[in-house]
């Protein structure tokens, strides 16, 4: 599955659009996580386990994407963006969404994309 | 360019498990989380404030002029009778040397009594009204004396203090879990209630070769609640043991130690009503 | 010892109540998702170029909140950590909820098509619903109509 936020496929041709995919994935950290964090806060810096919560999120939620865009019969998913909300404390989701299109496979044809 | 929607299949970006399960198993791993917390913290607060010295304690309970707040001084016969009494049990029970119990009056109709740090005593009007003789009045301040001699109220002070930090920090559901956790910490303070009644019954053989009058005590509050119309909370929620359960125990335990449930009551000294006229 | 009957009630009530609300709107969002299938809803910013088209702006927004039942294992969750499934299908309903009520409006105007869509979801719970999510998604997008 090839994914871009462009809104097209350099050098390929875009045969259909097949509408909107969407992927999203709320999550948690562990009180212990939330705690450390919370005092780490205070002191500044990188928080790492917020880091890999939202990392973690974002590759889900992108799986999910694709696997609609799989299950509509798509090849691509071009224009992805990405947005995150603060759900509930500690609780955050990411959402992701794009077109799913067919692009055309064989690169000998192809022109600029429409 | 060809445009269509295609619509992609329900439960990709869903869990198809049932919510109810997942509610059930966070509900029994918080539950059990709480309660080992709660354990840990209250046995380990406990413990530790039982490692305080006593002469600690009696210095904690002295930064507080107590005397300010109750009517010992108006009624200078009473609290001398009620000392005297208080050191005679005290004597009875081997309290250590540096535990001091001191008697306070309270002129209030609050039908209560209660121990707290550095040996205080506080005896409400309410319930000495209703004493009927002096082995009730015994049985009274023995179950009082018995918590400060096994150092109850630091104890429980100190389980408070470190589970209600921990509580404190807690998030979201700390409320509920919070309650959880105070079941617990009712669990350890009924513990503590029996363990009181055991020494004042001990107490009562001690000074009079008998327990007789003993049970009135918890029959005082058992008819109070009926005519308050209160019911007695369930003993999952209470703090004391049931009223009745504590009367049972005191034939119980005659049973057990061959100890005599009849015998001479003495009556409480004149004065004593005329006090509270 | 009140306060946990309360809250079990509420979480006995949002149980049942949120659940049939939730199957509810399902229901009703699938049946309106086929019936509004024709228009396609495009997330890329190159229009069609085979014809000219009027254009205009459209949107749909919806507001939903969570149920206590909900909120109450999400509260558990956050203690240990992990995906909030509960959250889920409030996200998955509100957000397909406003792409239809974009999608009605667009029809409204007899667009063709609605290209560059793009949502915004924000808590809004306020200072008496902390424990509550209320969560607003907005889709917004451009309504394109062929000129005939």
């Amino acid at each position: 599955m090839l994914i871009s936020n462009l809104e097209f496929m350099t050098g390929k041709k875009i045969i259909k659009h097949i509408g909107l995919v969407q992927g999203s994935s709320v999550r948690a950290k562990h009180a212990g996580r939330d705690i450390m964090s919370g005092i780490k806060n205070m002191f500044g810096g990188e928080l790492t386990a917020y880091t890999e919560l939202l990392q973690e999120s974002r590759e889900e939620a992108t799986e999910r994407m694709i696997q609609q865009a799989e299950a509509v019969g798509a090849n691509a998913v071009l224009n992805v963006r990405f947005s995150t909300s603060s759900i509930t404390a500690g609780a955050a989701e990411i959402y992701v969404y794009g077109t799913a299109v067919i692009i055309e496979s064989d690169t000998s044809t192809s022109a600029v994309a429409s | 360019m060809e445009y269509q929607n295609k619509q992609p299949p329900e439960g990709i970006n869903t869990s198809k498990q049932h919510p109810f399960k997942e509610f059930s198993t966070l509900l029994i791993a918080a539950l059990a989380l709480v309660f080992i917390a709660t354990l840990v913290l209250g046995v380990g607060g406990g413990w530790l404030a039982g490692k305080l010295p006593i002469s600690a304690e009696n210095k904690i309970a002295a930064l507080y002029d107590i005397t300010q707040h109750t009517d010992t001084a108006e009624h200078p016969k009473l609290a001398k009778y009620l000392q005297s009494l208080a050191d005679k049990i005290s004597k009875a029970q081997n309290l250590p040397p540096d535990m001091h119990i001191t008697a306070h009056y309270m002129n209030s109709p609050t039908v209560n009594a209660f121990a707290t740090l550095g040996g205080n005593l506080f005896i409400y009007r309410g319930l000495l009204e209703r004493l009927p003789n002096e082995n009730t009045l015994v049985t009274l301040l023995g179950h009082e004396i018995a918590h400060v001699k096994y150092r109850h109220p630091i104890k429980s002070l100190g389980r408070g203090v470190l589970v209600g930090i921990a509580m404190s920090t807690g998030s979201a559901n700390a409320q509920i879990l919070g309650d959880a956790g105070l079941l617990t910490v009712l669990k350890f303070s009924r513990d503590m209630e029996k363990q009181a009644d055991k020494e004042a019954m001990q107490t009562l053989q001690t000074l009079y070769g008998h327990i007789d009058g003993g049970a009135k005590l918890f029959k005082i509050f058992h008819e109070m609640r009926d005519s308050m119309d209160a019911d007695e909370p369930a003993e999952l929620f209470s703090t004391h043991p049931l009223d009745q359960d504590r009367i049972d125990s005191f034939t119980q335990t005659a049973k057990q130690k061959g100890w005599s449930e009849t015998g001479n009551l003495t009556p409480l000294p004149d004065f004593f009503e005329k006090a509270f006229e | 010892m009140e306060q946990l009957i309360a809250t079990l009630v509420f979480v006995t009530l949002g149980f049942f109540f949120g659940r049939r609300a939730e199957k509810k709107h399902y229901t009703s969002l699938i049946e309106r998702e086929e019936k509004l299938n024709a228009l396609p809803v495009i997330a890329s910013r190159i229009p069609p170029y085979d014809a000219p088209y009027e254009q205009s702006l459209v949107s749909g927004s919806v507001v939903i909140a969570n149920d206590y039942f909900k909120a109450f294992v999400a509260g558990l969750r956050n203690l240990f950590g992990g995906k909030v499934r509960s959250y889920e299908t409030l996200l998955d309903r509100a957000r397909r909820e406003a792409v239809l009520r974009m999608k009605v409006q667009a029809k409204k105007q007899g667009a063709d098509y609605v290209f560059n869509v793009k949502f915004e979801t924000s808590n809004i719970s306020g200072q008496y619903s902390k424990k509550l999510p209320i969560v607003e998604v907005h889709a917004y997008g451009t309504a394109l109509k062929k000129i005939a």
